[in-house]
């Protein structure tokens, strides 16, 4: 495979409007001091994208609006659901966004873009002028897409796949539970957020379990024929949870139609399946804004420039983070950090009046089977012509064997992992 | 919308180096940019990883090839080595040793 990431050819007519659009600001531009940049989400890509263009260039302007006071983080919830965190360990503020970097830090929902004229409008009433805008609102559910799925069945059956109430709703459940139940998982098909995220949930649920309620057991039905790091994860359960996780395909009856939320009832081909617990994953589209604001496909996904995480669908605005299609990338975290940076550079060098260089994007998915079990999932990638490709060779999971010691250390560097994120995205 | 270059025409206006990078293409910059997510934002770790601000150049270099040749042991970093290629791993220890 050709690795080809020089930008002037793949940027092609994206740059070029850019270029053109800031065609009348070009005396402050010359001067580098001009621009304002505007981010919408202040999750683990758009705070590390505000942050950064600020690094990049201290003398833009940044706005970061975000709908929600603190960030709870997705990482991690799972370990509040096997016991080993609170919520409060995994609850983190910006301030430090606006302390150490100068970004502006606005609090509210962002509701419409006018590409035209440049600027967001807010719920309050409020609009943001930008030269450049960067959208990173993360998923939403698609409510309605399963039959029975919807707003009130999720207050039932928890999602938690947005971390917060949900998560400590699912806790409240799980610890509620009688021992010797089931509890049901319901994985979707791809792409959706986090691939390891529902195997590392079935996994912290088995711990909870194992340690308090030792009769019970956890169902995971998939939309899926297989799934993220699934060697590993299914060699951790038979070691570390031997019988308490079972894990059914989609084609042997794990493939849910409707749900039946007050009977805790799930319909797949194969029958119905009853949890003492359920949670459900559903299907899920880029956040309402990136749909609203014409960003996203009819899959609702957002295209994007691989080299500078511009739309491919309106011009002079950037998208990163679960929101897009991006190639060999996953919907994590960890990507999320990535393309920020790359998105920030190519917005600083843009306002410049520069093409974004070439980018180099890594990702890296850790999962606890145990509190004391790491495994993990990393990559390099780079721009193609056909999109983002991961490095040949490079990359790749943990071993399939390894002994006690190594899975110890990885759950250690799990830990390094999250502090370094946390860090590197909001301080 | 977007006009892009015929692949076949890509690939000729290029010189690969051995993993297929265009050689000069990829900044050091923006490949330390994807070490400060575990390693701290300018190389400077909260997280008690190693620091890569400011080491000396031969060192994080020799460290990244005995990692990418799994002459070193790793728990991680082998996978990642082997993403760069011996050019940018040289490019990236000389950026990440003027760092501050
Ligand atoms: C259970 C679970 C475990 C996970 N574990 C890991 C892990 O171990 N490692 C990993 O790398 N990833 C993990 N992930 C995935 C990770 O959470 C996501 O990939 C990541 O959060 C994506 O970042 P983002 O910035 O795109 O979106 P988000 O983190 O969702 O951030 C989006 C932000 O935008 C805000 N927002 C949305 N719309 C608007 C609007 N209109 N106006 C204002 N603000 C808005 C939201 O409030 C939110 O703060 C996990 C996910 C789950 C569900
Ligand atoms: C996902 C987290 C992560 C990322 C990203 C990462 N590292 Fe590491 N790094 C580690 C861990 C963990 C170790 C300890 C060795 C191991 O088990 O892999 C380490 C060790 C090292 C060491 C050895 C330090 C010593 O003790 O002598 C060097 C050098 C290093 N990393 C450089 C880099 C460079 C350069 C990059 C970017 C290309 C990078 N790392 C990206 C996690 C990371």
């Amino acid at each position: 495979m050709s690795r080809e990431t020089r930008r002037k050819f793949l940027i092609g007519a994206g740059a070029a409007l850019g270029t053109l659009a800031y065609g009348r600001f070009a005396p402050a531009i010359a001067q580098g001091a001009a621009g304002r940049i505007v981010v919408i989400g202040g999750g683990f890509g758009g705070a590390t994208a505000a942050k950064y263009a600020r690094l990049l260039n201290p003398a833009l302007d940044v706005t970061l609006v975000e709908r929600d006071p603190s960030y709870v983080t997705c990482p991690f919830s799972n370990m509040v659901l096997g016991g080993t965190r609170t919520l409060a360990d995994i609850t983190h503020d910006r301030s430090g966004l606006a302390r150490n970097h100068g970004v502006k830090l606005v609090q509210g929902e962002a509701i419409g873009i006018d590409a035209g004229s440049r600027q967001v409008r807010l719920a309050s009433g409020q609009t943001l002028p930008y030269d450049r805008l960067l959208v990173a609102p993360g998923i939403d559910i698609r409510f309605g897409a399963v039959e029975g799925y919807d707003e009130a069945a999720a207050e039932l059956m928890p999602h938690a796949w947005k971390a917060g109430p949900q998560t400590a709703l699912l806790r409240r459940q799980l610890e509620a539970m009688d021992d010797g139940g089931t509890v049901i998982i319901a994985a979707p098909a791809n792409p959706f957020r986090c691939p390891p995220g529902p195997y590392e949930r079935a996994s912290m649920i088995a711990h909870y379990l194992k340690t308090h309620k030792p009769r019970s057991k956890v169902l995971i039905l998939d939309a899926k024929e297989n799934f993220s790091k699934q060697g590993l994860f299914q060699g951790g359960w038979e070691a570390v949870y031997p019988g308490m996780i079972e894990w059914v395909s989609g084609s042997a009856g794990g493939k849910v139609s409707r749900v039946d939320a007050r009977n805790r009832t799930l319909a797949t081909e194969f029958g119905a399946q009853k949890g003492a617990v359920v949670n459900f994953i559903p299907p899920q589209q880029a956040g309402r804004i990136a749909i609203a604001a014409g960003l996203a496909d009819d899959k609702g996904w957002c295209p994007v420039d691989p080299v500078s995480f511009e739309s491919k669908q309106v011009p002079g605005v950037h998208v990163i983070g679960d929101a897009i299609y991006a190639g060999a990338m996953p919907k994590s975290g960890t990507a999320a950090n990535s393309q920020a940076k790359i998105a920030a550079a190519a917005m600083v060098g843009l306002l410049g009046g520069k093409a974004a260089d070439a980018p180099m994007l890594a990702n890296t998915c850790y999962s606890l089977v145990g509190p004391d079990y790491g495994i993990s999932v990393t990559g390099i990638y780079v721009a193609t012509a056909e999109g983002i490709k991961e490095v040949p060779n490079s990359g790749g999971v943990s071993p399939a064997r390894a002994a006690a010691a190594i899975r110890k250390q990885e759950a250690v560097y799990t830990d390094a992992w999250y502090k370094g994120i946390v860090a590197d995205s909001l301080a | 919308m977007r006009t892009y270059i015929k692949p076949a025409a890509l690939a000729a206006s290029l010189v690969l180096s051995a993993s297929g990078a265009a050689a000069d293409a990829i900044k050091p910059e923006t490949m330390a940019r994807n070490c400060f997510t575990c390693h701290g934002t300018g190389g400077h770790p909260v997280n008690g990883l190693a620091p890569l601000a400011g080491i000396d150049a031969k060192a994080i270099e020799t460290s990244m090839i005995d990692f990418r040749n799994d002459r070193r042991q790793a728990t991680i970093m082998n996978r990642i080595a082997r993403g760069l290629s011996e050019a940018e791993i040289a490019a990236l220890a000389q950026y990440l040793s003027t760092l501050k």
